[in-house]
């Protein structure tokens, strides 16, 4: 079910009047976890048994953590998590591409092998339930958290509707606490909540749907033909659809859990306000970033064994971010693209301000542009169909081609979008997005609001899926 | 980390979205009023998923079900009650789709066990003995769309319906994009000449449709468009023959297949007429087609018809029309079904 549906509005509606009914906190706790499922359901009623799955198993798993002092046996418990877990992703989402692969490979050294077709149904949000249960896991074995003492709460925490399909991946210890005492939106968190769905959905089906999907679709559909203006034009096209797609839902899903009382992390922060790729990943999908940071790069050795193996860290936490998002090596290439920026930019940590000084406002606008443009261009892996095609269009940013497939209406309308969206996030990079709407006057606050209501009724219904749903 | 840590005043948001609400009920409900008054009516949108709901419903149909397939003559030209009037059959579906071709559909059809009713088949010459297939894309777009519907897709494509219904700020015509395209090309947003139910039979009204000559133009232009191939006779009667064991399918299930063309006029009769002669397509796959085959012409209460745009009838005309086609089709099936029992009991 989409958030940009009907029967989301009818289901969320459905779902609060429950939850404000004077009924018991536990009654509360179980309408809300069937209300989940039923949500699940609603895309694929079989793969519910997925979701239960993960739940069962990493229940049981921290309890005899808990219970086990041995450290080998408590290494086998966390390793049959994993194993179940990213079975699981490994199962659903790669063995395609790892057949593929392998096929590719051999052909390579002269060896023929045809692997059989896989129609393996990738089960919608898969890789965000999967990494959220396993931090419970995680966390549970280092010792930074006892195990949960109520099912109830565990499996409200793996499948919490707002978050469930595509995040942001919520760590138990914010979330589980929050089960412990009744919660119930006050006016303020109601009033903030609904405008922040009103906020996502507008990104999501106006700007990213109606104004922005068109250009690039266009062009990363038809690669071959794209001159130099279409090329560019669907870059960034695309920079802006998969940031208004993606933080729009984010947007959605916070707020609708903040209709229900519930708080979860900000996942996206004036992103294309970045001063540099470090601080890109500080504000851009910050859920994912910051799990790939605590279970994953550190536990490699993240900076505390010299360079040389800080750059190696960095490189296999972005390649498995970015294999992370798709099962296709062009997503391989985009992680590796960020890793490389990312060991880069610590090479050269200190010695441009060693150099030149502290930066003035010249430099901090050309980092911030700099920043956008690299990671606009990067984008171009993340989109097209495959590495060849990617390549395509980066030859074709350089060619002198003119617009086949872009009117100048889309060029204005992708160019006035993305000027607007970098100065808004250079300018509110600091700001807290309540604090900036409430500060607001009266009339610009509803006048907006209102506009993006008006323009989100009246909008074309082009059911286009989150892009992140098929991660 | 928390997303919200900010503590404003309740009372703002109260303020704020009680001003919102009625800012946007305002405007809202002003916008619904002007269209309405423009002379634009709620219609229900003719996409894909409004045939995948359909598709659906046949799964759940008996034998007593009549399935229409077809393009867009078949779905404009029908007023289901009437039909029913002259037929005495209950229970019409349509399955029509504009702009496509009729075949994938009846093959998707007969391959599905739980379909055993009567099927209708529109012939439109130029797409049925094309050996391009340019109108399988649409159809396959609607197969597809059925085959991967969800519960949420259908209880969202329900959900629109109604509020398609309802309203006329759903009508595509009056997306924001769309008055912006009107206007800038100098014309005033106008009602679509075709409007459609929740059961997609729908009716075309000759008032909205273009002025006759800007109509021919078009037409001309969709002509001129056509790369079409025509087929050979070899290559009709290796499809005969394949839409025979499409109609045994069927039948082994208890239903039926009977094949309709459906009138045209005007400059379209003539250009189709040219293109793909009575005799040598319709009147060759009739003559070898173990199924009834109707064409409009052969018959007085099909052929007395005027198409303000040759190939649809005026919404005024569909309910004698359905009648007539009722009625023929009920006493043609009538008369294969005791031909058969003649041919068994031998």
């Amino acid at each position: 079910m989409l958030f940009n549906s009907l029967t989301f509005v009818i289901f969320f509606a459905l779902a609060m009047f429950l939850h404000r009914l004077p009924l018991s906190w536990t009654s509360k706790k179980r309408n809300l976890l069937v209300a989940s499922y039923l949500f699940y359901a609603a895309w694929n009623p079989p793969f519910v048994a997925l979701l239960w799955i993960s739940t069962v198993t990493d229940w049981f798993v921290a309890r005899r953590l808990a219970a086990t002092q041995h450290p080998s046996g408590r290494r086998a418990l966390l390793l049959a998590s994993l194993g179940v877990n990213l079975g699981l992703l490994g199962y659903f989402k790669y063995a395609s591409f790892v057949l593929d692969s392998f096929g590719i490979l051999l052909a390579q050294i002269g060896f023929v092998y045809r692997p059989p077709e896989l129609d393996i149904v990738l089960p919608l949000g898969i890789s965000f339930y999967t990494f959220q249960t396993l931090s419970y896991t995680i966390s549970v074995y280092r010792g930074e958290m006892k195990p949960w003492g109520s099912f109830l709460d565990f499996a409200l925490f793996v499948t919490f509707f707002p978050q469930l399909v595509a995040g942001p991946i919520v760590r138990a210890q914010d979330f589980l606490p929050q089960c412990v005492e009744p919660k119930r939106a006050d006016a303020r968190q109601l009033g903030f909540g609904l405008a922040m769905i009103v906020i996502g959905l507008f990104q999501k089906v106006v700007l990213a749907d109606g104004l922005l999907a068109p250009t690039a679709d266009r062009v990363f559909g038809n690669v071959a033909k794209a001159g130099g203006v279409d090329a560019w034009a669907g870059t960034f096209a695309f920079t802006g659809q998969i940031l208004f797609d993606f933080a729009g839902y984010s947007s959605c899903a916070i707020g609708a859990a903040l209709c229900l009382g519930f708080v979860l992390p900000q996942n996206f922060n004036a992103p294309y306000g970045a001063s540099s790729f470090s601080d890109f990943w500080r504000r851009w999908h910050i859920s994912l970033s910051s799990w790939l940071r605590d279970y994953l790069y550190i536990p490699l050795g993240g900076n505390r064994h010299g360079s040389i193996r800080t750059y190696v860290n960095l490189m296999l936490t972005m390649l498995l971010g970015g294999l992370w998002h798709g099962a296709a090596w062009n997503f391989v290439v985009w992680g590796a693209l960020h890793g490389a920026y990312l060991a880069i930019e610590r090479m050269l940590e200190g010695s441009i301000e060693a150099r030149f000084g502290k930066p003035g406002a010249a430099r901090r606008l050309a980092s911030y542009l700099v920043t956008f443009l690299v990671v606009a261009l990067t984008w171009i892996f993340f989109r097209a169909e495959g590495i060849s095609e990617a390549l395509k269009l980066f030859s074709a940013l350089i060619s002198n081609g003119s617009a086949t497939q872009v009117t100048l209406r889309d060029c204005v309308v992708v160019g006035t979008i993305l000027l607007c969206t970098i100065a808004a996030h250079i300018r509110l990079r600091d700001v807290d997005l309540e604090a900036f709407v409430t500060g607001l006057p009266m009339w610009v606050r509803t006048t907006a609001l209102a506009a993006m209501i008006i323009s989100l009724v009246l909008a074309p219904g082009d059911d286009r899926a989150f892009i992140y749903f098929q991660f | 980390m928390p997303s919200s840590t900010s503590s404003s005043d309740p009372r703002l948001w109260r303020h704020t979205w009680l001003i919102v609400l009625a800012l946007c009920v305002t405007f809202l409900g002003g916008w619904e009023i002007f269209w309405r008054v423009q002379g634009f009516s709620p219609t229900v949108n003719n996409d894909d998923n409004l045939w995948a709901v359909e598709r659906g419903r046949v799964r759940r149909t008996g034998p007593d079900a009549v399935i229409f397939v077809g393009s867009s003559r078949m779905q404009l030209d029908i007023d289901p009650d009437a039909f029913s009037r002259g037929s005495g059959w209950s229970g019409p579906h349509q399955l029509a789709i504009a702009m496509s071709a009729t075949l994938p559909i009846l093959v998707n059809l007969a391959a599905d066990s739980s379909v055993s009713g009567t099927i209708i088949c529109e012939i439109y010459p130029m797409t049925f003995f094309d050996n391009t297939y340019q109108r399988y894309g649409v159809a396959k777009a609607h197969l597809d769309r059925h085959a991967s519907f969800t519960p949420a897709d259908e209880a969202e494509a329900r959900l629109r319906t109604l509020t398609q219904q309802t309203l006329v700020s759903s009508l595509p015509a009056l997306f924001p994009n769309q008055i912006v395209r009107a206007i800038s090309g100098s014309r005033w947003p106008r009602p679509n000449h075709a409007s459609f139910g929740s059961d997609r039979f729908g009716e075309s009204d000759s008032t909205y449709m273009k002025l006759t000559e800007a109509r021919a133009l078009q037409l001309r232009q969709q002509w001129k468009r056509w790369k079409g191939n025509p087929a050979n006779p070899a290559q009709i009667t290796r499809m005969t023959r394949r839409v025979n064991r499409l109609v045994r399918q069927v039948r082994e299930r208890g239903g039926d297949v009977m094949f309709v063309r459906l009138p045209v006029d005007g400059d379209t009769r003539v250009r189709e007429a040219r293109i793909m002669p009575r005799r040598r397509f319709w009147d060759h796959f009739a003559s070898q087609v173990n199924a009834s085959a109707i064409h409009y012409a052969d018959h007085p209460g099909l052929a007395g018809f005027s198409l303000p745009d040759g190939s649809h009838l005026d919404r005024r005309d569909i309910a004698a029309f359905s009648v007539s086609l009722g009625e023929i089709l009920a006493r043609e099936r009538t008369a294969w079904g005791n031909l058969r029992q003649h041919h068994m009991a031998k």
